[in-house]
């Protein structure tokens, strides 16, 4: 297809200790098209960053891609040369971070890294690079004056502004947000996600969003993943999977979100937590916390069923 | 990690294994080394008389055997720095202890003390001190232990601070334990490997600093250690004679000793704290900038 | 800007009870000894010293028959007036004026020793900690291990021995040539020159292994830091990544270091100076020794301790100059 921007199969991700590899991610697929925004969903320890960092290349050690495929716009992203890698980073892949104060040098001014960033990417005016640099705050809303500001003069909301300004400095294809709005109060958390789905529908990058917040992609994603113990469960068009989602597992996460005002519902937390990843449990991941396992998911592990229109879910349960 | 793991774990360490080996031969040499020399002071040849079959490392300037002088210097300055790692330790661990364990006014007033200790030039300090003091190894363990112990102390300080908070702590000091006797009882038998590695610094800056000062002549001169044999050395004009046997002996020794001593003292770090060491699993690069993930497809 | 000055002016607060520190320690030392202090100062000069001259010098030291208060308040009184008596071994000359002879020397060639090591270390432990486990990584630390085990002074003495006294490459020993008169003529200056050399040199290859293995590895903490990370997710150059942000703030650490580690390097250099007969403060430090010149051994003690402490603040405002976070 030609409007496929990234495509990702059976993607294995690992860390290697000295105690032997341990697999964070694990057989993950799915594409991406242009202008698309996909969320992907999962609790900590899930291995949702450590998925985007590994497909991006840019999970540091002892972090390693142990298996599958990722090619952007037809590059082998796992094949690419590190100058290649370099060439394509930022002017068509770029990220905002999940706190900017730890992923800015807190010894150089905003300006400045916003100017050595274009400055790796061609821009070879210092004068135009300054305009340009000008040009990114007011873009996310920032006095430009803030230039000569360093990342902890700024106050949280203002620094991941900062960073998702850095972020379309080069004009990404493809941007990826690694849970931009974890730090951030609830309605500073509303103001950046209102910018991002502005700045998208204007100019149409594609977005990788990574959130463990599910309510949160409902507005804003066009499909949406699930992760779970490094394994995708289900991915389906947003609309399919606000309405409940077919993995027990994303039903279990839509359960535990608190009803809306006015909404006749008591929210189920889900029990337990993310299985130990160097003893996963055997069969489908998710039995020891499922209410429909019975015995056969604690032996096979669960295959991927096309439920409707690119809607695919790995569960043991029956298709209704 | 109890003693005898720690042994094990560190006769397994290369780096401690070589330093330990080091440090025992030393150690052997200035038991047994007065047994087999001969009179170190007395006049055995010609002054700076180069090695030779009678004399293995030559004589010094004044006519005296050096190796005579390099197997008896051995005893007074191991010793001597033996002691000082003990007491340095001894008063950091007390001064440092107290600090952190007491907190408040009393951590303020002695870190005050430590640090001022800390940013005080070290050797003009043992100066000033060992000038005043009648020569011997007596001042010398109390100059280098007053002039050394603030490093260690605060280090110590850091440490008991955390294990303030931790419950057996607070358990002891809730049923009615006086505290200074909790911070003996309790929190230093906790931080033995913090000690240990202390210990062994203090014992390697003594070697170094003992030996600066007796070059200086602030030792007894008319004792045989490795620094009066630099300092007679240096007096005699060994250099514009080129007599290289008077001072190179000694030197080697003092430096193999320190070296000795560094590498038990990494090795006691990495046995005690095993992050340091990280090895690193197979497939990850070595020697690299940062830069990309790396693939390593399995079979 | 305000939080920085307060914060640089609290440090100067810090140097000056320090410096009081080392006041009071020449003050109450002489009266800890048995017998009378004034014959434990200067009871070896005694022939050689003129009634006015030992009254001179009792009032330096506050040495009077006043009670202890009024003894401190007049030696520090004459210590605020640049007062610090005469010397024994150099009399009538002044001790301050044998000091400062002596600490232009030392400053000169130290500094300058210090400055480059600190320079070359930082810069040769970031480029370790960048490739680690790489060569560098490799053999660095313990080639630093051992060589650190070297008292600097006999480095020193191998040196002077291997390279000046067998090879001739450089002099022997003093601070410039015997027949050459003291003046800005360049004989003068290149003689200098010359006779700082091999002094420096193996002040430099003792000290810089240690500020290297400091740079190193607080360098590998930097490296895992997440703004090294989204540097190079940016794009930016290796070498952009390595100067200014590994190498630029893994060094904030290592300037608070310096503090701590200066007197300890001062002091190597110091015994250096005496190996060379170099006519600094560590050589007018064995001179004071050897004659017991206390005025002298307690004027360097207190010189060298404020330039110590002078280099500290400098290494404090450097902090505040290169971390933001500080202003």
């Amino acid at each position: 297809m030609a409007d496929v921007l990234l495509t990702v199969r059976g993607l294995e991700v690992s860390y290697l200790t000295a105690d032997g590899p341990v697999r964070a991610v694990e057989g993950v697929s799915f594409d991406l098209r242009r202008g698309e925004v996909l969320g992907l969903v999962g609790e900590s320890g899930s291995g949702k960053s450590t998925l985007v960092r590994g497909l991006l290349r840019v999970l540091e050690p002892p972090g390693a891609i142990t298996g599958g495929d990722v090619h952007f716009d037809g590059i082998d992203l796992l094949a690419a040369s590190e100058d290649a890698l370099r060439a394509l980073r930022w002017r068509r892949i770029s990220i905002v971070p999940q706190a900017a104060l730890n992923a800015l040098n807190p010894v150089l001014t905003v300006g400045a890294q916003i100017v050595e960033t274009l400055d790796a990417h061609g821009e070879t005016s210092p004068t135009r690079a300054r305009a340009r640099a000008a040009e990114v705050l007011e873009l996310v809303g920032i006095d430009p004056t803030h230039l000569r500001s360093y990342p902890h003069e700024l106050s949280g909301g203002m620094r991941q502004r900062v960073a998702l300004g850095l972020a379309l400095a080069c004009g990404a294809d493809l941007v990826v947000m690694d849970e931009p709005t974890t730090a951030l109060d609830v309605v500073v958390e509303h103001e950046l996600l209102q910018r991002v789905a502005a700045l998208q529908a204007q100019r149409g990058f594609a977005v990788l969003f990574i959130t463990h917040d599910l309510l949160l992609l409902d507005a804003l994603a066009d499909r949406v993943g699930v992760l779970y113990s490094g394994r995708l469960v289900e991915i389906g068009p947003a609309d399919v999977l606000a309405r409940g989602g077919r993995h027990p597992y994303t039903r279990g996460l839509r359960a535990a979100i608190p009803p809306a005002l006015g909404e006749d519902r008591v929210p189920v937390a889900l029990d337990g937590s993310s299985p130990n990843l160097r003893s996963p449990p055997s069969g489908c991941r998710f039995h020891p916390r499922c209410a429909a396992a019975d015995a056969a998911c604690r032996v096979t592990e669960t295959t991927r069923r096309e439920l409707g229109p690119g809607h695919l879910v790995a569960s043991h349960e029956e298709a209704p | 990690m109890a003693a005898s793991s720690v042994r094990s774990a560190m006769w397994r360490n290369g780096k401690a294994r070589v330093g330990l080996v080091l440090a025992g031969l030393f150690l052997l040499m200035a038991v047994v080394g007065p047994l087999v020399a001969g009179d170190p002071l007395a006049f055995v040849g010609v002054p700076h008389d180069a090695p030779s079959a009678v004399h293995w490392l030559g004589t010094t300037g004044q006519g005296q055997d050096v190796l005579a002088q390099t197997l008896v210097g051995a005893g007074p300055t191991l010793l001597v720095a033996l002691l000082t790692g003990a007491l340095t330790v001894g008063i950091g661990a007390l001064i440092g202890g107290l600090a952190g364990f007491l907190g408040g006014r009393v951590d303020d007033g002695l870190s005050l003390l430590m640090n001022v200790f800390l940013v005080m030039p070290g050797l003009p300090l043992m100066v000033v001190l060992a000038a005043w003091l009648p020569t011997g190894p007596v001042t010398m363990v109390l100059v280098l232990s007053l002039t050394g112990w603030a490093w260690h102390a605060r280090v110590i300080r850091a440490q008991s601070l955390a294990l303030r908070r931790r419950d057996f702590v607070v358990a002891a000091l809730m049923s009615g334990e006086r505290p200074l006797r909790v911070l003996v009882v309790e929190v230093l038998p906790n931080m033995a490997s913090l000690l240990a590695s202390s210990f062994v610094g203090a014992t390697t800056y003594a070697v170094g600093a003992q030996v600066g000062l007796e070059f200086l002549g602030l030792g007894d001169v008319g004792a045989v250690t490795w620094g009066t044999n630099l300092y007679w050395a240096a007096n005699d004009s060994a250099l514009l004679t080129g007599a290289w046997w008077t001072f190179v002996p000694t030197g080697l020794s003092v430096a193999l000793v320190g070296f000795g001593l560094t590498l038990i003292g990494f090795g006691l770090d990495e046995v005690t704290n095993p992050r340091l060491s990280s090895p690193r699993a197979p497939g990850l690069p070595v020697g690299q900038p940062p830069g990309s993930t790396p693939v390593v497809r399995r079979g | 800007m305000v939080r920085a000055a307060w914060w640089l002016l609290r440090r100067l607060g810090f140097y000056a009870v320090a410096a009081w520190a080392a006041l009071t320690l020449n003050f109450v030392l002489p009266r800890m000894m048995p017998g009378d202090p004034a014959t434990a100062l200067f009871g070896r000069f005694k022939g050689e010293l003129t009634p006015e001259a030992m009254d001179a010098l009792r009032a330096t030291f506050g040495l009077t028959d006043e009670p202890l208060w009024r003894q401190y308040l007049g030696y520090l009184g004459h210590v605020a007036q640049g007062d610090l008596g005469v010397s024994l071994a150099y009399f009538p000359t002044p001790t301050t004026e044998v000091i400062g002879a002596g600490m232009g020397w030392t400053i000169a060639l130290a500094g300058v020793a210090v400055v480059v090591a600190f320079v070359l270390g930082t810069g040769l432990g970031a480029m370790a900690a960048w490739r680690r486990g790489g060569p560098l990584d490799t053999i660095g630390p313990p080639i630093t291990a051992l060589l650190s085990s070297f008292p600097y002074f006999w480095l020193a003495m191998l040196s002077v021995y291997v390279l000046a006294f067998r090879l001739d490459w450089f002099p022997v020993r003093h601070a410039y040539g015997l027949n050459v008169v003291p003046g800005w003529s360049l004989e003068f200056v290149g003689s200098v020159a010359s006779h700082a050399i091999l002094p420096a040199l193996t002040m430099v290859v003792a000290s810089t292994g240690g500020w290297m293995l400091a740079m190193r590895n607080v360098s590998v903490g930097t490296l895992g830091e997440d703004y090294v990370g989204y540097a190079l997710a940016r794009g930016l150059s290796s070498r952009r990544i390595l100067v200014h942000y590994v190498a630029r703030n893994a060094i904030l650490p290592n300037l608070t270091g310096f503090g701590m580690a200066l007197g300890f390097v001062v002091s190597g250099a110091l015994l250096t100076e005496v190996v060379f007969s170099y006519p600094g403060t560590g050589y007018l430090l064995l001179q004071a020794v050897r004659s017991q010149d206390y005025p002298l051994m307690q004027g360097l003690f207190l010189a060298i301790t404020l330039a110590v402490l002078g280099a500290n603040w400098l290494a404090d405002v450097a902090t505040v100059v290169l971390d933001p976070r500080t202003r």
